[in-house]
């Protein structure tokens, strides 16, 4: 997929170093987006991923693609921005983008309860859609310590969804 | 609920949540603007810029009388498109997606007996979701003693108490490969797909009349009923035909329409309450002729500095250009109408509807 941006007095030819960011973070934004909303809100979810996105801007020529691919590396940056505005809500039925009829109430509750750490690895793995080996890059952790943390959260999730039904 | 009911719980959940998120913002590259939220250290630096999220999506309804043209060929101004030569707009529903045909080279065998209902267990098989579209994937698993197979379309009916049946259309946006011999003990799938933004609710959002059961009727006889997961029939349901997982061809067939290159002619300037003509200009890449005979559709989003301002789906005019030559390009004609309240920058993204999206951006002052 090629991406040209022209007209309105922007063209990504004026700096294609910029360009060249663009285009390579493009296929990443709906990650970005997706982690922005569950670890903050809807509402939140565009600065988040702005910010997210001037920090790797700034930070792109320490990107060592020997050491990991983009996703992770900008998934970490999200994450990072997410927890300094972090004011997500106990519930997110609230949100825009999500129709509250469709939403698990219980499920948004009890995961809103697990700690930082779980929060990040459910939300990467089950939300975002990476596997194991991608949420550990973006947790900078093992695979195994992303099974582990995994499993702690959805032994602790069983335990609050124990009254359900 | 044990661990393993748990992690389904919650990729079903994900997968379901994922596919209800709005688009990503678009980053917009402005190399001579400074944005209030960047230091003034870094200023100097060119930056990315987020356009601002989606709250209300303004939608035009698609006009079913005779095609919308661009009408006169405007002359270019400084404010304008040049849209000689252009193929017209029409406004025109999107069509489904047809996936490219494929030949297999070793059809595996498929000549055994019709499975009928009594020969096969029903089970959920996960959801899956991309760009609005949802899957809901039914396993069907041969308990007989031999061996029968399944092919084709089965009837399926969603049915829910007090709400008329809804019966689900042929063809699905997800590919399907091909099926085969089902000895006993062995699966077949299905999926059964909804949509979140379609014609009938282009801005998306909001739900229909939702079903939580299907009548399944069988080319080989029978009937059987199945509890689905929720289907919301606000954009039709879908099904693909009957297939196993990794029978004959590949299911991720590559659709040549996915190498076209996009880019987007939008002028300076739009005038808030006017519609915005614009080009796409489709350029194919390749050596061999694209055919437009699986004529696409496509999706078309606009938002200024608050909100969204059109979210919308239509076909593309393929009327008069049944391919794209080796290297031609050709320049298609859009309209968007950008409401009056619409104020500040805009930013137009544009983007052909497939599996694998193809897509263009760009952003015009609203003046």
């Amino acid at each position: 997929m090629t991406v040209t941006v022209v007209g309105g007095g922007v063209t990504a030819t004026d700096d294609s170093h910029a360009a060249d960011f663009t285009a390579w973070v493009r296929p990443h934004l709906p990650a970005m987006a997706a982690l922005a909303t569950r670890l903050t809100s809807y509402d939140d979810r565009d600065d988040v991923v702005q910010e997210a996105l001037v920090r790797a801007w700034r930070r792109w020529s320490t990107y060592d693609e020997n050491r990991g691919a983009p996703l992770p590396w900008l998934l970490a940056i999200t994450a990072d921005r997410a927890r300094r505005r972090r004011r997500r809500p106990q519930l997110v039925v609230t949100d825009v983008a999500v129709e509250s009829s469709t939403v698990d109430v219980d499920l948004e509750r009890a995961i809103a309860q697990l700690t930082d750490r779980q929060q990040l690895a459910v939300n990467l793995y089950y939300f975002v859609g990476l596997d194991i080996a991608g949420t550990a890059a973006a947790m900078k952790c093992s695979t195994g310590t992303v099974k582990s943390t995994l499993s702690d959260a959805r032994a602790r999730l069983r335990g609050l969804l124990g009254d359900e039904s | 609920m044990n661990d393993d009911e748990l992690d389904r719980r919650l990729h079903e959940y994900g997968a379901r949540w994922r596919t209800q998120q709005a688009p990503p913002p678009e980053p917009l590259l402005r190399t001579h603007h400074v944005p209030r939220w960047v230091p003034v250290a870094a200023a100097a630096a060119a930056v990315v810029l987020i356009a601002v999220g989606v709250a209300v999506a303004v939608n035009r309804p698609h006009n079913t009388a005779a095609p919308i043209q661009p009408g006169p060929t405007p002359s270019p101004t400084p404010s304008g498109v040049d849209l000689t030569g252009t193929v017209p707009w029409v406004d025109r529903p999107a069509p489904g997606y047809t996936p490219p045909a494929t030949v297999s080279p070793t059809p595996p065998a498929s000549d055994a007996r019709a499975c009928t209902s009594s020969d096969v267990t029903l089970s959920s098989g996960g959801l899956d979701g991309a760009t609005g579209h949802l899957a809901h994937y039914i396993l069907f698993k041969n308990v007989s003693a031999s061996t029968c197979v399944l092919k084709g379309y089965p009837d399926v009916v969603a049915t829910e108490p007090g709400q008329p049946d809804f019966v689900v259309r042929h063809g699905s946006w997800f590919p399907d490969s091909s099926t085969q011999n089902l000895a006993p003990g062995e699966s077949a799938n299905l999926a059964l797909e909804t949509q979140s933004i379609c014609t009938a609710d282009p801005g998306g959002g909001g739900s229909g009349p939702t079903y939580h059961h299907v009548e399944i009727t069988f080319p080989g006889g029978g009937r059987k009923s199945f509890a689905s997961g929720p289907l919301d029939a606000k954009c039709g349901i879908a099904e693909t035909q009957f297939y196993v997982e990794g029978a004959g061809s590949s299911p991720d067939v590559h659709d040549p329409l996915s190498d076209l290159k996009l880019s987007l002619e939008l002028p300076a300037y739009a005038e808030p309450g006017k519609p915005l003509w614009y080009v796409v200009d489709v350029t194919n890449p390749l050596s061999q002729p694209i055919s437009l005979a699986r004529c696409p559709g496509y999706f078309e989003h606009a938002n200024d500095d608050t909100r969204t301002l059109v979210k919308s789906t239509y076909g593309l005019n393929c009327d008069d250009t049944p391919a794209i030559s080796p290297g031609q390009t050709v320049r298609f004609a859009m309209r968007l109408d950008v409401p009056a309240s619409a104020t500040g920058r805009a930013s137009v993204s544009w983007q052909l509807d497939l599996p694998l999206a193809v897509h263009a951006s760009g952003s015009v002052t609203l003046d």
